[in-house]
């Protein structure tokens, strides 16, 4: 189950939640390989292919509140709080109406 | 040079590694008394941009920022977003170090910007009970009382404590706020920190004219009995309201303390965190660590890397970001002139050595003995005064004729070292290997880093029998009973005067 400010989504048709690494690496003069691991966290992606309207309004009241909110995946064990970032809407003819590809990505504070 | 302990050499060595900055400021702290000019945030729209003011905080005019670790730092690393420092050796002997520092912060909460006249209540962290009153109709079951909470910037700051141990209601038992001023019709934003148990419920009361009084609407907030939560609100004012004040209610049998209460005009979508815009000023002691983790959260410890002055705040209102530079306090007592102290009754030192001259220009500068550690000094100067110069030339000019080395270290602590310092300590502190730790090596040999022919140019001095030192340019008369005063201009040093004795 996806819960975004505590709203259930509906079940996204791709899910992603890769982790980025701050840091680099360093190769010394003989061939070491070092590592600087700064921080790490995640970006949660959710993608639909066809969103209703009603879950639509539901994310855009919240992407709206232009603050921080929590994000919850029971199945993952993720509870996070995040940035909203969303997609444009793709409309695809004769489905049904006003229904659309969409995603949002979520990135953790 | 530090010695560093063994498990951030080994940290710091490890093949993964979790490398940090922790930046610290002390922001309540200020040492020059003077007038500046503020850019407040509260005034950008309309009206005077820059305001003048007075130098907040002042503790003693022209006093020599010392002791570091006697002042209380708030820590700055959760907004850091890039430190970049450097330290350059001075002088034809590379006999000085000076270092400083550059600080990128986090400024999207505005926690940097002024806000003074922005929050529209009196004593909102409730350091008194100023402003604030308590309609109570149960006895010692309500009521309310400052305690001691560590929420605030300052340490020992005060929270209200708001409790309703009865049955009371909201409309019999609350704490509510002075009356203010506001435009009617118009939206303004009620935030706070609280924490306690039960639901607290918060209403901004519109007042017209005379007892006629309209609530904006209520909300209520569930509070935590662990960590203080913000909670926020904008409520339109009604459109007859020419003042507001505002009241908090917690629920019967609870208790709530609440901290920080804002008030300001607009739809705000945020708050600021803490009220330290008015502090962010030069001149206030600075720390920075590097933090060397073998994981995030991991083992590992700190190592000291700068303590000095914040010297200038950059504010970038588009970047949301405050730029901030620091420097040493090298910088500092390079701005200190240095003047023969009258307590030690000499205008001039003789066969003194490096260290010793030292500690006499350290104490014009204004350092107590635990500010500095010297090695003791290989030279001896024969004759030494000063004469329009800062302490930190004087310095530099007596451990470049040492050979030796001033500056202060990453403590913040003043170091000499004398001309044999690097030869006396050449003990290996760690073997790097070019297999696990060097990324790279170069050297360079330059025909112009090499001389075979140098010139040396001295004035040599020494002390002669008593001497004409001045005389005065024309006879004058003093009448009996007066006195006069003259300014003598001397050629050169003296080590002592004899004082002039009338027709002789």
């Amino acid at each position: 189950m996806f819960i975004l400010n505590g709203v259930n989504l509906p079940n996204p048709n791709a899910y992603s939640q890769p982790t980025e690494v701050g840091g680099g690496y360093v190769t010394t003069l003989l061939g070491g390989t070092r590592r600087a691991i700064r921080y790490k966290k995640k970006t949660y992606t959710l993608e639909w292919s066809n969103l209703s309207v009603t879950d639509l309004a539901n994310i855009l009241s919240i992407y709206n509140l232009d603050t921080t909110v929590t994000f919850v995946n029971t199945d993952l064990s993720v509870n996070a709080t995040v940035h909203i970032d969303v997609s444009d809407r793709v409309i695809t003819p004769g489905l049904a109406e006003y229904s659309g590809q969409y995603s949002i990505i979520l990135t953790e504070v | 040079m530090q010695n560093v302990n063994a498990l951030i050499q080994s940290v710091t060595v490890a093949s993964s590694r979790c490398p940090g900055v922790r930046a610290s400021v002390c922001w309540d702290r200020s040492t020059q008394l003077t007038n500046w000019f503020r850019l407040d945030s509260s005034t950008l729209d309309s009206g005077d941009i820059l305001t003048l003011t007075s130098y907040a905080n002042g503790v003693e005019p022209n006093e020599l920022i010392s002791q570091m670790d006697s002042f209380i730092y708030e820590d700055e690393s959760e907004n850091l977003i890039s430190a970049e420092g450097t330290s350059d050796l001075w002088g034809d002997n590379f006999q000085s170090a000076l270092s400083e520092i550059d600080l990128t912060l986090d400024n999207t909460t505005q926690r940097y910007t002024p806000s003074t006249d922005k929050n529209l209540i009196e004593n909102p962290s409730f350091e008194s009970t100023n402003g604030w009153n308590v309609k109570n109709t149960q006895g010692t079951n309500g009521g309310y009382e400052l305690v001691g909470e560590e929420r605030g910037i300052v340490s020992g700051s005060k929270a209200i404590l708001i409790k309703n141990l009865g049955s009371g209601a909201l409309t019999s038992n609350y704490l509510y706020s002075d009356e203010y001023p506001i435009v009617s019709g118009q939206p303004y934003t009620t935030s706070f920190f609280a924490k306690g148990t039960g639901d607290l419920t918060v209403r901004a009361v519109c007042i017209a004219s005379g007892t006629f009084a309209v609530s904006s609407g209520t909300s209520t907030y569930s509070l935590n009995s662990g960590a203080f939560q913000r909670f926020s609100v904008t409520s339109g004012m009604h459109p007859w309201a020419r003042k507001v004040r505002l009241d908090f209610a917690i629920q019967a049998t609870k208790i709530a303390v609440v901290d920080c209460v804002q008030f300001e005009k607009g739809n705000l979508t945020g708050y600021e965190n803490d009220f330290i815009g008015d502090f962010v000023l030069p001149r206030r002691p600075s720390k920075v660590h590097i933090t060397m983790l073998d994981k995030p959260d991991g083992a590992g410890g700190t190592v000291p890397n700068f303590v000095g002055l914040t010297e200038t705040l950059e504010n970038q209102f588009k970047n949301d970001v405050i730029n901030i530079h620091a420097y040493d306090f090298g910088t500092e007592l390079q701005e200190k002139p240095a003047v023969t102290p009258v307590s030690t009754g000499a205008v001039m030192f003789v066969n003194q050595r490096s260290d010793v001259l030292l500690r006499h220009l350290a104490e014009m500068g204004g350092l107590v003995s635990d500010d500095y550690s010297f090695d003791v000094g290989k030279n001896t100067v024969p004759f030494f005064w000063v004469q329009e110069g800062s302490v930190w030339f004087y310095m530099s000019n007596v451990a470049e004729a040492e050979g030796g080395r001033i500056f202060f270290d990453e403590t913040g602590i003043l170091n000499f070292w004398n001309r044999d310092h690097i030869d006396n300590n050449s003990d290996s502190k760690f073997n790097f290997t070019m297999k696990d730790h060097i990324a790279d090596f170069s050297y360079r040999i330059d025909k112009n880093e090499i001389s075979n022919h140098i010139i040396v140019k001295t004035s040599p001095r020494e002390v002669q029998e008593n001497q004409v030192i001045w005389t005065l340019d024309s006879p004058t008369e003093i009448k009996a009973g007066e006195n006069k005063t003259f300014w003598a201009t001397l050629d050169d040093p003296i080590t002592a005067a004899t004082k002039p004795i009338a027709r002789t």
